[in-house]
């Protein structure tokens, strides 16, 4: 294929356009007084009152059809809320799994009941989700997952442990990929998707802590965990394809190029305010802003692009991949270009809120292109799109 | 994009420029039978109006066709000329004889004397347009001498006129001629990189080592996939430029497209050569038509440092506003500000 179908140009809708203001007003008073480095941390900030604000305004599951308490909008509606709120750093981490990937998991595998039950708590921000995806032997190979759901009489009996588990100490349910018949040998046979309620007997949560001393991802042991039969979501032994579906909504969109926006916004304030004293920016400062807002600006088109192949509902697959690679590698630039630039003169640096940003951002850096799929899988899918063999 | 206009003109460019022809423009630099084809084909007055006799298409209705003439390797300056044609018609002049290039970097001496530094396709152009103090003009290569450096298979020029010729054509006030090279090139470059990326997709399916085709290795194929990511940038970077028609100066879609077109020359080159081992290097296989291309075109009308930089103390000017704010207000296409015909 290589370039047999380019991404080409593509618009916001003016009716999502119109979003924009409302988004904004609504950050500015809510992030008021927050500093940088608090902000840096957006899809890791975890603030439930903040999550419930944004439902009121009905941006919990802005997709999700308004019957279940959802906006009911267009994915370019979700762009331009999305990419408000990651620009700005706010703490969307509580609702975020949920509303990017549970919530659309739910309404397209799950049954009436159980959408009637979890969508109105995702969109009204009660319910708070986790994904039990990796294990302590299965990361990029996850169809090696270990973790096993034994039908009984009545339900099913879960045992095995997940990792890296994201905000698992902090939510309500986890939806949980695995298996449900054969062996790891049968690769992608046998696997099913079961939502798994964190308030049961037998579950333990052990946090761990990261190297900025943040706590957010966990270990998950089931110990004899009694499911109900209307745990399992969507198909017994589709849990592969259902998660295929729900990757594919993970790596699409704005969230991939701007993890890194409030560090980038920090460093030019701060440029701006040095430079109006030292007679204007070096020649080596302008040219990196530039070279960092020309990416960003060609990489938030391409989304765009993505975002309008999804509405119509095509499944732009290698295309979400291709941009997340790019996008990722853009936002871990960032931190290490401003760190460059930052120490490059004789004058000592003492915004110390800059500074916190920048440590932030380079140490989390490694995980943005970890989480949703690593470079390596990445790469070996838009090998096999461009025909390699 | 209209598609039945790039699809004709994709397939003229493609039957013209067969690899033979392109190898033989670039080492007699007589391009004269090939010029009077794409002439004739009307291709060139696209973008003159209706009311003057020409297609009054948009840059954006004709992106399709710089891709074409990069992707082809032509080489002949088809983009310059259609900007310039059109230049002409809008200032009532009569139309050239000739293809017609720009050249940024043009100087003249007290004396009255005129040199063009690095003009991309000088020797094969008829004319060139230029800035020269404070107005802008078109100068044609038949008074000039050809100064080199004379690289093999290389159509630039450093072009010199001893004295001012009879029949230069004012062009009027200066134009941005420098913002419309890097849009054109930023196209040009796009089409360049997608043929260079399937031919190195194709050779790497073909040639086996090891028992098995080298696009097998996870090593080739991680370089291809990167290599891919950077060409989709580039195509979508070089689109941008071309939605809101020719630009002007300062334009900071050409600055954008220019950089990050330019930017990626270097590993799209290097991977596909490093792909292809010591056969794309050798002057039989072509790639080098392309990849020669790609390395010029990174310098012609600035490479990515001067375009990085200029948007960069654009953004850096701004007294406040976010990044986003910047990106929103100059780099971005909204529907109702595409260039309409």
């Amino acid at each position: 294929m290589s370039l047999a179908q380019p991404l080409s140009l593509a618009f916001l809708p003016s009716h999502a356009l119109a979003m924009r203001q409302e988004v904004r007003a609504f950050l500015d008073e809510h992030l008021r007084g927050m500093p940088a480095d608090r902000r840096a941390r957006s899809w890791m900030g975890f603030d439930a009152s903040f999550s419930q604000a944004m439902a009121r305004q009905g941006w919990v599951g802005v997709t999700l059809p308004q019957a279940y308490g959802g906006a009911g909008l267009d994915p370019f509606c979700r762009f331009v809320l999305v990419e408000e709120m990651l620009a700005r750093g706010a703490p969307v981490s509580a609702h975020w799994i949920a509303d990017r990937q549970s919530g659309p998991l739910i309404h397209k595998f799950g049954s009436a009941v159980q959408k009637a039950f979890y969508l109105p708590k995702i969109c009204a921000a009660e319910a708070f989700f986790c994904i039990g995806m990796s294990e302590p032997q299965s990361g990029s190979d996850l169809v090696s997952v270990r973790t096993r759901a034994v039908k009984q009489d009545k339900g099913w009996k879960l045992n095995g442990q997940k990792l890296w588990t994201t905000n698992a100490h902090r939510s309500h349910y986890m939806i949980a990929l695995v298996r449900t018949s054969g062996t790891t040998d049968d690769r992608q046979q046998g696997l099913s998707q079961f939502i798994v309620d964190l308030s049961l007997p037998g579950i333990r949560v052990r946090s761990i802590e990261d190297l900025t001393g943040d706590a957010h991802f966990n270990e998950v042991f089931f110990d004899d965990v009694v499911l109900a039969d209307d745990a399992l979501i969507g198909t017994e032994g589709a849990g592969w394809q259902q998660v295929t579906a729900e990757l594919a909504f993970e790596r699409s969109g704005p969230e991939r190029i701007y993890s890194s926006m409030v560090l980038l916004d920090a460093w030019l304030a701060y440029l701006r305010k040095s430079a109006s004293a030292s007679g204007g920016a070096t020649e080596s400062q302008a040219r990196l802003a530039g070279r960092i807002v020309i990416q960003l600006a060609v990489l938030r088109s391409m989304s765009i692009a993505t975002t309008s192949r999804l509405a119509a509902g095509e499944s732009p697959v290698i295309e979400a991949a291709l941009m997340k690679d790019l996008g990722t590698q853009l936002e871990q630039d960032i931190p290490a270009w401003i760190a460059e630039e930052l120490a490059a003169g004789d004058a000592p640096v003492t915004n110390d809120e800059l500074l916190l940003t920048l440590s932030y951002v380079t140490q989390v850096a490694p995980s943005y292109s970890l989480r949703g799929g690593t470079r390596e899988i990445l790469r070996s899918m838009i090998a096999r799109g461009l025909g390699l063999r | 994009m209209d598609s039945l206009f790039n699809d004709a003109a994709d397939k003229l460019l493609a039957n013209l420029c067969s690899l033979e022809t392109v190898r033989q423009v670039e080492l007699t630099h007589d391009a004269a039978a090939m010029w009077t084809t794409i002439e004739n084909s009307g291709f060139t007055d696209a973008w003159v109006d209706e009311a003057a006799g020409g297609a009054g298409l948009s840059w954006h209705d004709t992106f399709g066709l710089l891709l074409a003439a990069g992707r082809h390797a032509l080489p002949l300056p088809l983009g310059p000329t259609m900007y310039v044609r059109s230049l002409l018609a809008q200032t009532g002049h009569a139309q050239i004889q000739g293809c017609a290039t720009l050249a940024t970097q043009a100087i003249q001496s007290p004396q009255g004397e005129v040199v063009a530094h690095a003009v991309p396709f000088g020797r094969v152009a008829a004319w060139v347009a230029m800035n020269l103090n404070g107005k802008s003009w078109l100068l044609p290569t038949t008074a000039a001498s050809h100064e080199g450096p004379a690289v093999h298979g290389s159509l630039q020029s450093r072009l010199r006129w001893a004295t001012w010729p009879a029949n230069a054509i004012s062009l009027g006030d200066v134009k941005p001629l420098r913002e419309v090279g890097a849009a054109l090139w930023a196209g040009m470059m796009a089409g360049a990189m997608t043929a260079v990326l399937d031919r190195t997709v194709a050779y790497a399916n073909e040639r086996s080592q090891f028992g098995k085709s080298i696009g097998k290795f996870q090593a080739i194929q991680q370089q291809l996939s990167q290599m891919a990511e950077h060409v989709h940038a580039v195509h979508m970077a070089a689109e941008m430029a071309f939605a809101h028609g020719a630009p002007a100066s300062d334009d900071p879609l050409a600055a954008l497209a220019k950089a990050r077109a330019s930017e990626a020359v270097s590993l799209v080159a290097a991977t596909a050569h490093g792909v292809h081992g010591a056969m794309g290097t050798t002057a039989e296989y072509p790639l080098h038509l392309w990849t020669r291309r790609l390395h010029e075109w990174r310098m012609d009308f600035g490479s990515e440092a001067l375009w990085q930089r200029l948007l960069g103390e654009a953004l850096l000017q701004e007294s406040a506003g976010s990044v986003l704010d910047f990106v929103l207000t100059r780099l971005s296409i909204e529907a109702d500000s595409i260039e309409s015909t």
